[in-house]
């Protein structure tokens, strides 16, 4: 990047601890914003839970910048609309169509109760146009193969619209031509930004076999920390392979 | 390709005017016919006072079962949850047992004269839903969580069998309200008068409002905790009054027709297998179907072995039982065709 990237998300000693063990211990780290980030380590290292911390999705000390304002102090409407989450376990959804799945993803943006006005199925239609889902849009998920349930639910994510995407461990359940497939989509997504806005995409747990296959040019990722993250000793590091080609 | 919510809708209703038609000319000696109502003034009154207020009634708490199945099921995210397996059935009727056996001991005369008062309804109703409340909350306590499906319906039926067991306890300690406390236990409709359907029709007409408003954060959590947060979803406050839409729904049924399984289960997967569509038009076609289910039970209970009634709570148990049997049976994809 030739200008100083915005901090989409920042945290500063950010430390969680789950059932009286430390998890994170006192982990600094900026995502600059326009970026595809990853945040890569060995399991159990703490990746989910400091993805879930960024999100406010687990208590936490320290803090949580989301665009330089404390992640607290955000209203739960506006903070669901700057910041979308892709758990690693979005299942239970068998009955759901696909057009209703994505747009659940407009729900920060609709009143109470509201039916969806036109806004919220333009974007609906966009973004399953984007991970080529609307032709099954009338298809409950239990009858999509794990591949198309993952892109119904990166739309579902996308149809937020949010300038920050947090998805956690999004190829886990994919194999590897699907995976290739998928990263290939999120790229082509990451490339075109939404609605013209720098958006950021912070990622978890992007298998190295998979990066390796995809074929980062050598030194291309590097690491925007400063220090690494301690997560129980393990230093798991943050890299940005926005220059993935 | 699965059909429309609308036209399910519409043909719940037809169903419902039909089971209720039915249940109205239902009697100990067979079908009455109009010409039998309109000559015989006595039987007209036993269609007016006992016959109308029952099939309505039974209508109307298996439309709460219903209503109560489909919130459970998208509460803890699991197609077995129902009002029964989660123990709030157990505690509603431990709560009916406790406040009917010191009636018993102290006022019997109560029980055993003109039915039971428009008071001691509503007391009972209150009783249950206490009971309904707390043991859902025993159950998630034990289970710390909704997050893991084993733990949870391993800790209704903990609860369950327990609070099942206090009940029984309560009903050797008061013989005077044996009777009462039996029909409870088997799940009747027989006792159900006007005063009884009114208290389920404004409890009916309170939840459905109560679960309309809810069903965003049904949709939302239908994708999971997290996600249903990172959506801007109230979740702990949703959660909570979502317990305690079910706890009451469940409650007013068990405290007018006692212990009726199967109806909360069974009712929401019907209209899973038909229907894909959000939580608002789904808990909506859950209480039509489960109306219609409990109203027909009902016919057949009464109608089967006339001018001898089998307990409804009996026959849903059977029907049930071979429905969940024949569901185990099927393969998962088949579930969804």
């Amino acid at each position: 990047m030739s200008t100083a990237p915005q901090h989409a998300l920042a945290a500063r000693q950010l430390s969680v601890t789950l059932d009286h063990r430390p998890v994170l211990q006192q982990v600094n780290l900026q995502i600059p914003s326009g970026l595809w980030t990853c945040i890569v380590g060995p399991n159990g290292a703490g990746k989910s839970t400091l993805l879930r911390a960024l999100a406010g999705l687990t208590p936490c000390e320290g803090e949580v910048l989301l665009q330089g304002r404390r992640l607290a102090q955000w209203p739960g409407r506006e903070r669901a609309q700057a910041l979308a989450w892709l758990g690693q376990n979005e299942s239970g959804t068998d009955d759901l169509t696909v057009y209703d799945l994505a747009m659940l993803g407009r729900l920060p943006h609709q009143k109470w109760l509201a039916p969806p006005n036109a806004q919220d199925r333009q974007v609906v239609e966009r973004v399953l146009r984007q991970t080529q889902l609307w032709d099954w849009r009338e298809r409950p998920l239990g009858q999509l193969s794990g591949g198309e349930r993952q892109r119904a639910l990166l739309a579902r994510a996308l149809a937020v619209e949010a300038q920050i995407v947090l998805m956690d461990e999004p190829l886990a359940s994919l194999d590897p031509p699907h995976q290739a497939d998928w990263l290939a989509e999120v790229r082509s997504l990451v490339a075109q930004g939404h609605g013209g806005q720098r958006a950021a995409r912070v990622e978890c747990g992007l298998a190295s076999r998979c990066l390796g296959g995809l074929g980062p040019r050598p030194g291309a990722a590097h690491r925007t920390d400063t220090r690494p993250c301690h997560t129980r000793g393990l230093a798991s590091r943050v890299r940005s392979p926005h220059s993935i080609a | 390709m699965k059909e429309t919510a609308t036209s399910w809708a519409w043909r719940l209703v037809a169903l419902s005017a039909l089971v209720l038609l039915l249940g109205v000319l239902t009697g100990s000696q067979g079908l009455s016919t109009w010409p039998m109502l309109r000559d015989d003034p006595a039987l007209a009154d036993v269609v007016l006072n006992l016959r109308l207020p029952r099939t309505l009634g039974a209508w109307l708490a298996g439309a709460l079962l219903g209503l109560a199945g489909a919130i459970a099921q998208g509460l803890f995210r699991n197609p077995l949850a129902d009002p029964y397996l989660l123990g709030s059935a157990s505690g509603a009727s431990l709560g009916v047992a406790l406040v009917l056996g010191l009636m018993g001991a102290w006022a019997a005369p109560l029980l055993h004269d003109a039915g039971l008062s428009g008071w001691l309804r509503l007391g009972l109703t209150g009783a249950a839903f206490v009971g309904a409340w707390l043991a859902v909350l025993l159950t998630l306590a034990l289970a710390r969580g909704v997050q893991q499906t084993v733990r949870l319906l391993l800790a209704g039926v903990v609860v369950g069998v327990v609070l099942g067991a206090l009940a029984s306890l309560v009903m050797q300690w008061s013989p005077e309200a044996w009777p009462v406390l039996q029909s409870f236990m088997l799940g009747q409709t027989a006792m159900i008068d006007w005063t009884a359907c009114a208290l389920m029709a404004a409890v009916c007409m309170a939840c459905t409002l109560a679960a309309w408003g809810l069903s965003p954060l049904l949709d939302g959590l239908a994708l999971g905790e997290s996600t249903a947060l990172s959506l801007g979803l109230r979740v702990l406050p949703g959660r909570m009054a979502l317990v305690a839409v079910l706890a009451l729904a469940t409650a007013t049924s068990v405290a007018q027709t006692g212990l009726i399984a199967f109806v909360g289960l069974a009712a929401p997967h019907l209209v899973r297998a038909r229907v894909s569509v959000g939580h608002a038009r789904f808990v909506g076609l859950s209480m039509l179907a489960g109306g219609v289910l409990l109203c027909a039970a009902d016919v057949l209970a009464r109608g089967l072995l006339a001018p001898r009634e089998l307990p409804v709570g009996v026959v849903t148990a059977i029907v049930g039982g071979i429905y969940l049997l024949r569901l185990m049976r099927q393969p998962l994809h088949a579930r969804h065709s």
